[in-house]
Protein backbone atom coordinates (compact mmCIF):
# COMPACT_ATOMS: atom_id res chain seq x y z
CA UNK A 1 0.00 0.00 0.00
CA UNK A 2 1.37 3.42 -1.09
CA UNK A 3 0.80 4.28 2.76
CA UNK A 4 2.93 1.60 3.67
CA UNK A 5 5.35 2.71 1.99
CA UNK A 6 5.24 6.12 3.17
CA UNK A 7 5.93 4.85 6.78
CA UNK A 8 9.11 3.50 5.77
CA UNK A 9 11.21 6.20 6.33
CA UNK A 10 10.37 5.56 9.98
CA UNK A 11 11.77 2.13 10.27
CA UNK A 12 15.18 3.29 8.47
CA UNK A 13 15.44 6.51 11.09
CA UNK A 14 14.93 4.06 13.82
CA UNK A 15 17.19 1.74 12.53
CA UNK A 16 19.97 4.29 12.63
CA UNK A 17 18.86 5.65 15.59
CA UNK A 18 19.30 2.17 17.69
CA UNK A 19 22.96 1.81 16.04
CA UNK A 20 23.97 5.46 16.85
CA UNK A 21 22.47 5.02 20.38
CA UNK A 22 24.20 1.89 20.91
CA UNK A 23 27.70 2.97 19.66
CA UNK A 24 27.75 6.15 21.61
CA UNK A 25 25.95 4.36 24.49
CA UNK A 26 28.71 2.10 24.95
CA UNK A 27 31.24 4.77 24.45
CA UNK A 28 30.58 6.94 27.33
CA UNK A 29 30.55 3.53 29.53
CA UNK A 30 33.58 2.95 28.36
CA UNK A 31 35.65 6.46 29.08
CA UNK A 32 33.41 6.46 32.61
CA UNK A 33 34.76 2.86 33.36
CA UNK A 34 38.53 4.06 32.29
CA UNK A 35 38.27 7.04 34.47
CA UNK A 36 36.91 5.09 37.20
CA UNK A 37 39.61 2.61 36.91
CA UNK A 38 42.05 4.81 36.96
CA UNK A 39 40.86 6.54 39.92
CA UNK A 40 41.11 3.35 41.66
CA UNK A 41 43.97 2.88 40.76
CA UNK A 42 45.45 5.62 42.07
CA UNK A 43 43.85 5.11 45.02
CA UNK A 44 45.11 1.69 45.65
CA UNK A 45 48.91 3.26 45.36
CA UNK A 46 48.74 5.81 47.91
CA UNK A 47 47.36 2.96 50.10
CA UNK A 48 49.35 0.29 49.12
CA UNK A 49 52.41 1.64 47.63
CA UNK A 50 53.55 2.54 44.30
CA UNK A 51 54.60 -0.69 41.91
CA UNK B 1 39.19 -9.18 48.31
CA UNK B 2 41.58 -9.94 51.18
CA UNK B 3 39.79 -13.47 51.59
CA UNK B 4 43.14 -15.85 51.46
CA UNK B 5 41.78 -17.80 48.41
CA UNK B 6 42.37 -14.81 46.76
CA UNK B 7 45.50 -14.38 47.50
CA UNK B 8 46.61 -17.20 45.97
CA UNK B 9 47.03 -15.50 42.88
CA UNK B 10 49.84 -14.00 44.13
CA UNK B 11 51.80 -17.23 44.00
CA UNK B 12 54.10 -18.06 41.55
CA UNK B 13 52.89 -20.12 38.78
CA UNK B 14 51.96 -23.38 39.50
CA UNK B 15 52.60 -26.31 36.57
CA UNK B 16 48.88 -26.98 35.25
CA UNK B 17 47.78 -29.98 33.78
CA UNK B 18 47.25 -28.57 30.44
CA UNK B 19 47.24 -31.10 27.79
CA UNK B 20 44.41 -32.63 29.92
CA UNK B 21 42.45 -29.35 30.24
CA UNK B 22 42.64 -28.77 26.62
CA UNK B 23 41.50 -32.27 25.77
CA UNK B 24 38.31 -31.58 28.00
CA UNK B 25 37.64 -28.18 26.44
CA UNK B 26 37.86 -30.11 22.87
CA UNK B 27 35.45 -32.74 24.08
CA UNK B 28 33.17 -30.09 25.19
CA UNK B 29 33.22 -27.75 22.58
CA UNK B 30 32.35 -31.23 20.33
CA UNK B 31 29.99 -31.93 22.45
CA UNK B 32 28.23 -28.26 22.12
CA UNK B 33 28.59 -28.28 18.61
CA UNK B 34 27.02 -31.66 18.05
CA UNK B 35 23.86 -30.71 20.37
CA UNK B 36 23.26 -27.49 18.28
CA UNK B 37 23.22 -28.78 15.21
CA UNK B 38 20.82 -31.80 16.26
CA UNK B 39 18.28 -28.74 18.37
CA UNK B 40 18.48 -26.83 14.40
CA UNK B 41 17.91 -29.76 12.30
CA UNK B 42 13.88 -29.36 13.34
CA UNK B 43 13.63 -26.24 12.45
CA UNK B 44 16.12 -26.16 9.42
CA UNK B 45 13.41 -26.87 6.52
CA UNK B 46 11.40 -23.76 6.96
CA UNK B 47 9.15 -24.34 4.15
CA UNK B 48 7.95 -26.96 1.72
CA UNK B 49 8.46 -26.24 -2.17
CA UNK B 50 5.19 -26.85 -4.04
CA UNK B 51 6.71 -29.87 -5.82
CA UNK B 52 7.24 -31.13 -2.19
CA UNK B 53 4.11 -30.49 -0.73
CA UNK B 54 2.04 -31.93 -3.81
CA UNK B 55 4.74 -35.00 -3.66
CA UNK B 56 2.89 -35.74 0.40
CA UNK B 57 -0.12 -36.25 -1.19
CA UNK B 58 -3.16 -36.48 0.80
CA UNK B 59 -1.07 -36.57 3.98
CA UNK B 60 -0.21 -32.99 3.51
CA UNK B 61 -4.02 -31.87 3.49
CA UNK B 62 -5.21 -30.13 6.03
CA UNK B 63 -2.48 -29.77 7.92
CA UNK B 64 0.04 -26.78 9.38
CA UNK B 65 2.61 -25.89 6.65
CA UNK B 66 4.32 -23.50 5.42
CA UNK B 67 4.64 -22.96 1.56
CA UNK B 68 7.54 -21.58 0.00
CA UNK B 69 8.18 -20.50 -3.68
CA UNK B 70 7.85 -17.76 -6.31
CA UNK B 71 5.01 -15.65 -7.12
CA UNK B 72 3.73 -16.82 -10.46
CA UNK B 73 3.86 -13.78 -12.84
CA UNK B 74 0.26 -12.83 -13.85
CA UNK B 75 -1.87 -14.58 -11.67
CA UNK B 76 -2.22 -11.82 -8.90
CA UNK B 77 -5.44 -10.61 -8.41
CA UNK B 78 -6.04 -8.19 -5.50
CA UNK B 79 -9.93 -7.47 -4.09
CA UNK B 80 -9.50 -4.16 -1.97
CA UNK B 81 -13.02 -4.40 -0.79
CA UNK B 82 -12.70 -8.12 0.52
CA UNK B 83 -9.16 -7.53 1.40
CA UNK B 84 -8.85 -11.21 -0.56
CA UNK B 85 -5.49 -11.66 -2.06
CA UNK B 86 -4.86 -14.96 -4.93
CA UNK B 87 -2.07 -15.77 -6.85
CA UNK B 88 0.07 -19.09 -7.69
CA UNK B 89 2.99 -20.07 -6.21
CA UNK B 90 5.71 -22.09 -8.06
CA UNK B 91 9.01 -23.47 -7.74
CA UNK B 92 11.93 -22.08 -8.97
CA UNK B 93 12.52 -24.21 -11.81
CA UNK B 94 8.73 -23.00 -12.65
CA UNK B 95 6.82 -26.40 -12.35
CA UNK B 96 4.37 -27.30 -9.15
CA UNK B 97 1.86 -24.62 -9.29
CA UNK B 98 0.20 -24.39 -6.23
CA UNK B 99 -2.89 -21.80 -5.93
CA UNK B 100 -2.88 -19.79 -2.53
CA UNK B 101 -5.48 -17.26 -1.05
CA UNK B 102 -4.87 -15.22 1.78
CA UNK B 103 -6.42 -12.61 3.49
CA UNK B 104 -5.23 -9.00 4.00
CA UNK B 105 -2.73 -6.88 2.70
CA UNK B 106 0.32 -8.32 1.37
CA UNK B 107 3.59 -6.86 2.59
CA UNK B 108 4.89 -3.92 0.34
CA UNK B 109 7.40 -6.20 -1.51
CA UNK B 110 4.85 -8.68 -2.98
CA UNK B 111 4.87 -8.41 -6.60
CA UNK B 112 5.27 -10.46 -9.57
CA UNK B 113 7.89 -13.31 -9.23
CA UNK B 114 9.54 -12.23 -5.94
CA UNK B 115 10.06 -15.43 -3.24
CA UNK B 116 7.19 -15.78 -0.73
CA UNK B 117 6.61 -18.22 1.95
CA UNK B 118 2.79 -19.48 2.97
CA UNK B 119 2.18 -20.00 6.89
CA UNK B 120 -1.26 -22.13 6.08
CA UNK B 121 -2.71 -25.39 5.29
CA UNK B 122 -3.40 -27.05 1.78
CA UNK B 123 -6.77 -27.64 1.50
CA UNK B 124 -8.74 -30.77 0.02
CA UNK B 125 -10.21 -28.31 -2.94
CA UNK B 126 -6.71 -27.85 -3.99
CA UNK B 127 -6.10 -24.09 -2.77
CA UNK B 128 -3.61 -23.05 -0.13
CA UNK B 129 -5.39 -20.97 2.54
CA UNK B 130 -2.65 -18.91 4.18
CA UNK B 131 -2.65 -16.86 7.35
CA UNK B 132 0.66 -15.71 7.23
CA UNK B 133 2.51 -14.14 3.88
CA UNK B 134 6.17 -13.71 4.67
CA UNK B 135 8.82 -12.13 1.81
CA UNK B 136 11.86 -13.88 1.12
CA UNK B 137 13.89 -11.83 -0.17
CA UNK B 138 16.61 -12.38 -2.83
CA UNK B 139 20.34 -10.92 -1.62
CA UNK B 140 20.37 -8.83 -4.28
CA UNK B 141 20.26 -5.43 -4.52
CA UNK B 142 19.80 -2.91 -8.03
CA UNK B 143 19.56 0.92 -8.33
CA UNK B 144 16.33 1.85 -10.45
CA UNK B 145 17.42 2.39 -13.90
CA UNK B 146 16.74 5.55 -15.66
CA UNK B 147 13.34 6.99 -15.67
CA UNK B 148 12.13 3.95 -13.05
CA UNK B 149 10.94 4.73 -9.75
CA UNK B 150 11.66 2.76 -6.87
CA UNK B 151 8.24 0.47 -5.62
CA UNK B 152 6.32 1.44 -8.69
CA UNK B 153 5.81 -1.98 -9.52
CA UNK B 154 4.34 -2.57 -5.67
CA UNK B 155 1.44 0.39 -6.74
CA UNK B 156 0.73 -0.71 -10.10
CA UNK B 157 0.67 -4.19 -8.75
CA UNK B 158 -1.87 -3.99 -6.08
CA UNK B 159 -3.97 -0.86 -8.26
CA UNK B 160 -4.31 -2.87 -11.29
CA UNK B 161 -5.45 -5.86 -10.04
CA UNK B 162 -9.03 -7.37 -8.53
CA UNK B 163 -12.06 -4.87 -7.50
CA UNK C 1 56.76 -16.01 47.81
CA UNK C 2 58.70 -12.44 46.21
CA UNK C 3 55.83 -9.83 45.89
CA UNK C 4 57.44 -8.77 42.58
CA UNK C 5 56.58 -12.11 40.79
CA UNK C 6 53.04 -10.89 41.88
CA UNK C 7 53.17 -7.80 39.87
CA UNK C 8 53.92 -9.40 36.41
CA UNK C 9 50.75 -6.91 34.86
CA UNK C 10 51.94 -3.44 34.08
CA UNK C 11 49.03 -0.75 33.43
CA UNK C 12 48.50 -0.24 30.44
CA UNK C 13 48.77 2.85 28.58
CA UNK C 14 46.86 3.92 25.63
CA UNK C 15 49.61 5.45 23.57
CA UNK C 16 48.81 6.18 19.65
CA UNK C 17 45.37 3.95 20.04
CA UNK C 18 42.66 6.40 20.36
CA UNK C 19 43.45 7.39 16.96
CA UNK C 20 41.17 4.21 15.72
CA UNK C 21 38.58 6.58 17.13
CA UNK C 22 39.30 9.05 14.95
CA UNK C 23 39.63 6.66 11.92
CA UNK C 24 36.27 5.29 12.74
CA UNK C 25 34.52 8.83 13.28
CA UNK C 26 35.95 9.99 9.86
CA UNK C 27 35.09 6.57 7.97
CA UNK C 28 31.51 7.15 9.36
CA UNK C 29 31.46 10.39 8.30
CA UNK C 30 31.70 9.61 5.11
CA UNK C 31 30.52 6.60 5.10
CA UNK C 32 26.82 8.11 5.90
CA UNK C 33 27.81 10.43 2.77
CA UNK C 34 27.86 7.69 0.48
CA UNK C 35 24.76 6.20 1.67
CA UNK C 36 22.39 9.16 1.85
CA UNK C 37 23.77 11.17 -0.97
CA UNK C 38 25.09 9.19 -3.40
CA UNK C 39 23.66 5.99 -3.27
CA UNK C 40 20.31 5.50 -4.58
CA UNK C 41 17.09 4.03 -3.15
CA UNK C 42 16.65 -0.10 -3.93
CA UNK C 43 14.48 -0.58 -6.85
CA UNK C 44 12.54 -3.11 -4.95
CA UNK C 45 12.99 -2.38 -1.44
CA UNK C 46 12.94 1.90 -2.05
CA UNK C 47 15.05 3.35 1.16
CA UNK C 48 14.73 0.35 3.47
CA UNK C 49 17.91 -0.71 1.54
CA UNK C 50 19.75 1.59 3.82
CA UNK C 51 19.82 -0.78 6.50
CA UNK C 52 22.04 -2.97 4.88
CA UNK C 53 25.02 -0.41 5.57
CA UNK C 54 24.29 -1.15 9.49
CA UNK C 55 23.11 -4.30 9.50
CA UNK C 56 25.36 -6.21 7.82
CA UNK C 57 28.39 -4.39 8.84
CA UNK C 58 27.84 -4.86 12.56
CA UNK C 59 27.05 -8.84 11.42
CA UNK C 60 30.41 -9.19 9.71
CA UNK C 61 32.28 -7.06 12.97
CA UNK C 62 30.45 -9.38 15.41
CA UNK C 63 32.53 -12.10 14.14
CA UNK C 64 35.68 -10.63 14.10
CA UNK C 65 34.77 -9.80 17.71
CA UNK C 66 34.02 -13.69 18.41
CA UNK C 67 37.22 -15.09 16.31
CA UNK C 68 39.17 -12.47 18.56
CA UNK C 69 37.52 -13.88 21.75
CA UNK C 70 38.19 -17.74 20.20
CA UNK C 71 42.05 -16.58 19.18
CA UNK C 72 42.39 -15.24 22.94
CA UNK C 73 40.78 -18.12 24.89
CA UNK C 74 43.05 -20.61 23.58
CA UNK C 75 45.69 -18.33 23.73
CA UNK C 76 44.73 -18.15 27.52
CA UNK C 77 44.48 -21.82 28.16
CA UNK C 78 47.51 -22.50 26.68
CA UNK C 79 49.66 -19.75 28.03
CA UNK C 80 47.88 -18.77 31.17
CA UNK C 81 48.39 -15.11 30.78
CA UNK C 82 45.90 -12.40 32.18
CA UNK C 83 46.14 -10.38 29.59
CA UNK C 84 44.49 -12.91 26.69
CA UNK C 85 41.70 -13.26 29.33
CA UNK C 86 40.54 -9.81 29.77
CA UNK C 87 41.37 -9.18 25.84
CA UNK C 88 38.75 -12.27 25.11
CA UNK C 89 36.34 -10.19 27.71
CA UNK C 90 37.03 -7.31 26.10
CA UNK C 91 36.30 -8.51 22.32
CA UNK C 92 33.47 -10.45 24.04
CA UNK C 93 31.75 -7.62 25.20
CA UNK C 94 31.87 -5.40 22.18
CA UNK C 95 30.60 -8.65 20.48
CA UNK C 96 27.46 -9.21 22.22
CA UNK C 97 26.98 -5.32 21.79
CA UNK C 98 27.54 -5.88 17.68
CA UNK C 99 25.22 -9.04 18.04
CA UNK C 100 22.42 -7.70 19.69
CA UNK C 101 22.38 -5.16 16.73
CA UNK C 102 22.53 -7.01 14.32
CA UNK C 103 19.17 -8.74 15.73
CA UNK C 104 17.40 -5.46 16.67
CA UNK C 105 18.34 -3.99 13.16
CA UNK C 106 17.40 -7.29 11.33
CA UNK C 107 13.87 -7.18 13.13
CA UNK C 108 13.24 -3.83 12.65
CA UNK C 109 14.78 -4.41 8.74
CA UNK C 110 12.34 -7.65 8.47
CA UNK C 111 9.19 -5.75 9.65
CA UNK C 112 8.33 -3.75 6.51
CA UNK C 113 10.39 -5.88 3.97
CA UNK C 114 9.55 -10.09 5.06
CA UNK C 115 6.05 -8.36 6.48
CA UNK C 116 7.35 -9.75 10.27
CA UNK C 117 9.54 -8.80 12.95
CA UNK C 118 10.81 -12.70 13.61
CA UNK C 119 10.62 -15.76 12.10
CA UNK C 120 12.06 -18.67 13.72
CA UNK C 121 14.29 -20.10 10.68
CA UNK C 122 18.10 -21.43 11.10
CA UNK C 123 19.50 -17.98 11.02
CA UNK C 124 17.70 -15.83 13.14
CA UNK C 125 17.33 -18.90 15.87
CA UNK C 126 21.33 -19.91 15.53
CA UNK C 127 21.97 -16.13 15.97
CA UNK C 128 19.87 -15.45 19.12
CA UNK C 129 21.29 -18.54 20.52
CA UNK C 130 24.63 -17.25 20.09
CA UNK C 131 23.87 -13.96 21.47
CA UNK C 132 22.60 -16.10 24.76
CA UNK C 133 25.65 -17.89 25.08
CA UNK C 134 27.36 -14.56 24.91
CA UNK C 135 24.99 -12.64 27.33
CA UNK C 136 25.75 -15.73 29.71
CA UNK C 137 29.44 -15.35 29.24
CA UNK C 138 29.14 -11.82 30.42
CA UNK C 139 27.21 -13.13 33.13
CA UNK C 140 29.66 -15.66 34.05
CA UNK C 141 32.33 -13.07 34.48
CA UNK C 142 30.28 -11.17 36.43
CA UNK C 143 29.48 -14.02 39.11
CA UNK C 144 33.05 -15.89 39.80
CA UNK C 145 35.25 -13.73 41.22
CA UNK C 146 38.07 -15.97 41.67
CA UNK C 147 40.42 -14.56 38.47
CA UNK C 148 41.89 -17.52 37.51
CA UNK C 149 38.67 -19.99 37.78
CA UNK C 150 36.71 -17.11 35.97
CA UNK C 151 39.65 -16.79 33.72
CA UNK C 152 39.76 -20.78 32.88
CA UNK C 153 36.15 -21.16 32.72
CA UNK C 154 35.58 -17.92 30.39
CA UNK C 155 37.88 -19.87 28.30
CA UNK C 156 36.37 -22.58 27.77
CA UNK C 157 32.62 -20.41 27.36
CA UNK C 158 34.51 -18.06 24.57
CA UNK C 159 35.28 -21.16 22.72
CA UNK C 160 31.91 -22.63 22.82
CA UNK C 161 30.19 -19.63 22.26
CA UNK C 162 32.47 -18.33 18.79
CA UNK C 163 32.12 -22.10 17.06
CA UNK C 164 28.47 -20.77 16.72
CA UNK C 165 29.58 -17.81 14.67
CA UNK C 166 30.81 -20.72 11.31
CA UNK C 167 27.17 -21.73 11.91
CA UNK C 168 25.42 -19.19 11.96
CA UNK C 169 27.14 -17.64 8.72
CA UNK C 170 26.69 -21.17 6.66
CA UNK C 171 22.88 -21.48 8.09
CA UNK C 172 21.61 -19.67 5.04
CA UNK C 173 23.37 -21.97 2.84
CA UNK C 174 23.06 -25.43 5.05
CA UNK C 175 19.31 -24.50 5.76
CA UNK C 176 16.51 -23.45 4.09
CA UNK C 177 15.56 -20.54 5.57
CA UNK C 178 13.43 -17.01 4.48
CA UNK C 179 17.25 -15.19 5.39
CA UNK C 180 18.60 -14.60 1.82
CA UNK C 181 21.78 -15.93 1.57
CA UNK C 182 24.90 -13.62 1.45
CA UNK C 183 25.00 -10.92 -1.16
CA UNK C 184 27.95 -10.61 -3.03
CA UNK C 185 29.53 -7.86 -5.52
CA UNK C 186 27.85 -9.72 -8.25
CA UNK C 187 24.36 -9.12 -6.79
CA UNK C 188 24.99 -5.71 -5.50
CA UNK C 189 25.05 -2.68 -7.98
CA UNK C 190 28.85 -1.09 -7.54
CA UNK C 191 27.08 2.18 -5.48
CA UNK C 192 25.68 -0.23 -2.59
CA UNK C 193 29.05 -2.45 -2.40
CA UNK C 194 31.25 1.13 -1.98
CA UNK C 195 29.05 2.31 0.83
CA UNK C 196 28.97 -1.07 2.51
CA UNK C 197 32.43 -1.55 2.62
CA UNK C 198 32.87 2.01 3.95
CA UNK C 199 30.29 1.42 6.40
CA UNK C 200 31.58 -2.13 7.52
CA UNK C 201 35.60 -0.67 7.49
CA UNK C 202 33.60 2.49 10.25
CA UNK C 203 32.34 -0.48 12.14
CA UNK C 204 35.56 -2.33 12.24
CA UNK C 205 37.54 0.59 13.38
CA UNK C 206 35.28 1.19 16.40
CA UNK C 207 35.54 -2.06 17.22
CA UNK C 208 39.44 -2.21 17.69
CA UNK C 209 38.80 1.22 19.56
CA UNK C 210 36.58 -0.42 21.96
CA UNK C 211 37.98 -3.29 22.21
CA UNK C 212 41.67 -2.11 23.03
CA UNK C 213 39.92 0.74 25.28
CA UNK C 214 37.76 -1.90 26.92
CA UNK C 215 40.97 -4.04 27.46
CA UNK C 216 42.40 -0.83 29.28
CA UNK C 217 40.05 -0.29 31.99
CA UNK C 218 40.23 -4.18 32.37
CA UNK C 219 43.64 -4.40 33.03
CA UNK C 220 44.00 -1.18 35.47
CA UNK C 221 41.10 -3.09 37.14
CA UNK C 222 43.05 -6.07 37.47
CA UNK C 223 46.52 -4.50 39.09
CA UNK C 224 44.22 -2.68 41.05
CA UNK C 225 42.86 -6.07 42.46
CA UNK C 226 46.29 -7.00 42.73
CA UNK C 227 47.73 -3.86 44.87
CA UNK C 228 44.62 -4.40 47.32
CA UNK C 229 45.55 -8.09 47.97
CA UNK C 230 49.50 -7.50 48.21
CA UNK C 231 48.09 -4.19 50.30
CA UNK C 232 46.04 -6.61 52.33
CA UNK C 233 48.92 -9.36 52.41
CA UNK C 234 51.95 -7.79 53.18
CA UNK C 235 51.82 -3.86 53.42
CA UNK C 236 53.60 -1.89 50.96
CA UNK C 237 55.33 -3.46 48.00
CA UNK C 238 57.70 -2.30 45.55
CA UNK C 239 57.75 -4.33 43.01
Amino acid sequence: MPEMIASNGYYVAAAYAVGWICILGYLLRLHSLLRRSREALAHARTIGGAP
Amino acid sequence: MTSPELGSTLAPAKKRPKAGIIAMVVVLVAAFGWLMMGNLDKNVVFFLTPNELLAKGTEAIDVPVRLGGQVKAGTVTWDEKALDLRFDVVDTDGKGTIHVQSKGAPPQMFRDGMGVVCEGRFGADSVFQSTMLIIKHSNEYRAPKAGEKPQEMYKSLMKGSGS
Amino acid sequence: MTAAAAFTLEVPKSGRWPIFGWFAVLFLAGAQITAFAISPPDRDMGDLQKILYVHVPAAWNMGICYLLVAIYSFRYLWKRDDRDDLIAASAAEVGTLLNGLTLVLGMIWARPTWGVWWVWDARLTSTLIMFLVFAGYLALRAFVEEPDRRALWSAVAGIMGAINYPIVYMSVRWWRTIHQVQSTPSTLDPTYTFSLRLNAVAVLFILIYFIRRRYEAALTERVTEQLSQAAALGGPLHA
